[in-house]
């Protein structure tokens, strides 16, 4: 289990994901998928630049191909749910070009690409289970629905049928309001960490 | 002119190129405890993303779109920033060279000034918007954690709780979408 600082760091650096990325849950789930897409061949590629000899251009090129890989999925997502296409749109790119994709892909590491690929899948792993949980929550309190992609746009879940939820929690300073209760709870909670 | 500063307020307030788009986040608050970041870094990304802004347009007016290439804007914006601050950094003989985080910054502005502009003239505007958000909400954050250093029994120089900056952005948050009820009586909707 990651540290408390860590997991602040993580919050902070995965921000722009979870606030501005729209509060539904299929919205969510497009969004983990894109960022685990992005933490692997972002990776691999700026690796596969290093051992190249291109060091010193890793950074853009490995940006310009991360915005590749983003335009594809966009026009993946167009074919298979146009609606969560449109809805997302702007997001997908913030996805992209978010502090969490670049602090993990262009980490400062001696580690060797095994090591590298490990943390990053440990991260992206806690952080994509985090933010679905996340997308869940806002998603059921702000709507009363669960959400997943489908071809005619959302298909929802009633978990609940009385209950259609309270639009605040699916806006942006919902989210806020959530990621507090969220640093709450770690804040409290007793976990055992690391080396513990 | 009234049209200008309805597009100033929208993405200065109502639609924060910071805290709506998430544009800069991470630094802002990161960053909150000092104004080093802005010192170091506001000319430069500032010069970079106005430089960049138009480019970028004149480079999908003039051939993007014509060719039907509109969905590579992004790699288009990826390449032109970092050719321009590449070039910046050349000119002015700076050693130090940009984060891949201030990068991303300008890359987004620069994104969202091309993505909703419909002229030269709001394509500025947006662009000289989105980053005066982000440092207006610095200045705010900065304020604000100072504040809550004084609050504390004994002054010390370490962050405040990071639960109290947070709750201080939703608080922020909150009053910016004041005009926005639709959350308070949700059968409007329907």
């Amino acid at each position: 289990m990651i540290s408390k600082n860590a997991f602040f760091l993580l919050i902070a650096a995965s921000l722009s994901i979870l606030v501005a990325i729209p509060g539904r849950f299929a919205c969510g789930l497009i969004a983990v998928v894109l960022l685990q897409l992005l933490l692997l061949v972002g990776l691999l590629i700026r690796e596969g630049l290093n051992r190249l000899g291109y060091r010193g251009l890793s950074q853009p090129l490995v940006l310009v191909v991360l915005a590749g890989i983003t335009i594809f999925y966009k026009h993946l997502l167009y074919l298979l749910s146009p609606v969560t296409a449109v809805t997302m749109s702007f997001s997908l790119y913030i996805v992209c070009f978010s502090s969490f994709v670049a602090g993990s892909v262009f980490a400062d590491t001696d580690k060797v690409l095994a090591g590298q690929l490990r943390d990053n899948f440990k991260s992206g792993a806690f952080f994509s289970l985090f933010a679905l949980l996340f997308f869940l929550l806002r998603d059921f309190l702000g709507f009363g629905t669960i959400t997943l992609p489908s071809r005619t746009g959302f298909y929802e879940i009633h978990p609940i049928h009385s209950f259609s939820g309270a639009f605040f929690w699916g806006t942006v300073p919902g989210a806020f309001v959530l990621l507090v209760v969220a640093l709450i709870v770690r804040k409290y909670v007793k976990i055992p960490e690391d080396g513990e | 002119m009234t049209n200008f500063l309805w597009f100033f307020l929208y993405y200065a307030t109502f639609s924060s190129a910071v805290l709506v788009y998430g544009i800069g986040l991470k630094h802002m608050v990161i960053n909150s405890m000092s104004f080093s970041f802005v010192k170091s870094h506001l000319l430069k990304n500032f010069v970079v993303t106005m430089a960049a802004a138009p480019l970028c347009r004149f480079l999908l007016v003039w051939i993007f779109i014509p060719q039907g290439l509109v969905e590579l804007l992004p790699i288009m914006v990826v390449a032109s920033v970092w050719v321009i601050s590449f070039a910046f950094e050349q000119a002015l003989r700076k050693e130090k060279h940009g984060t891949t985080g201030e990068m991303l910054i300008t890359m987004l502005c620069v994104l969202l000034a091309v993505n909703e502009s419909l002229s030269f003239a709001q394509l500025f505007f947006i662009a000289f918007t989105g980053w005066f958000s982000v440092f207006a909400l610095l200045a705010v954050l900065y304020a604000l954690t100072v504040r809550l250093q004084y609050g504390r029994p004994v002054v010390s120089a370490s962050a405040p709780d990071p639960v109290l900056v947070f709750l201080t952005l939703a608080f922020i948050l909150i009053a910016l979408f004041g005009w926005n009820f639709s959350w308070l009586n949700a059968e409007v909707l329907i």
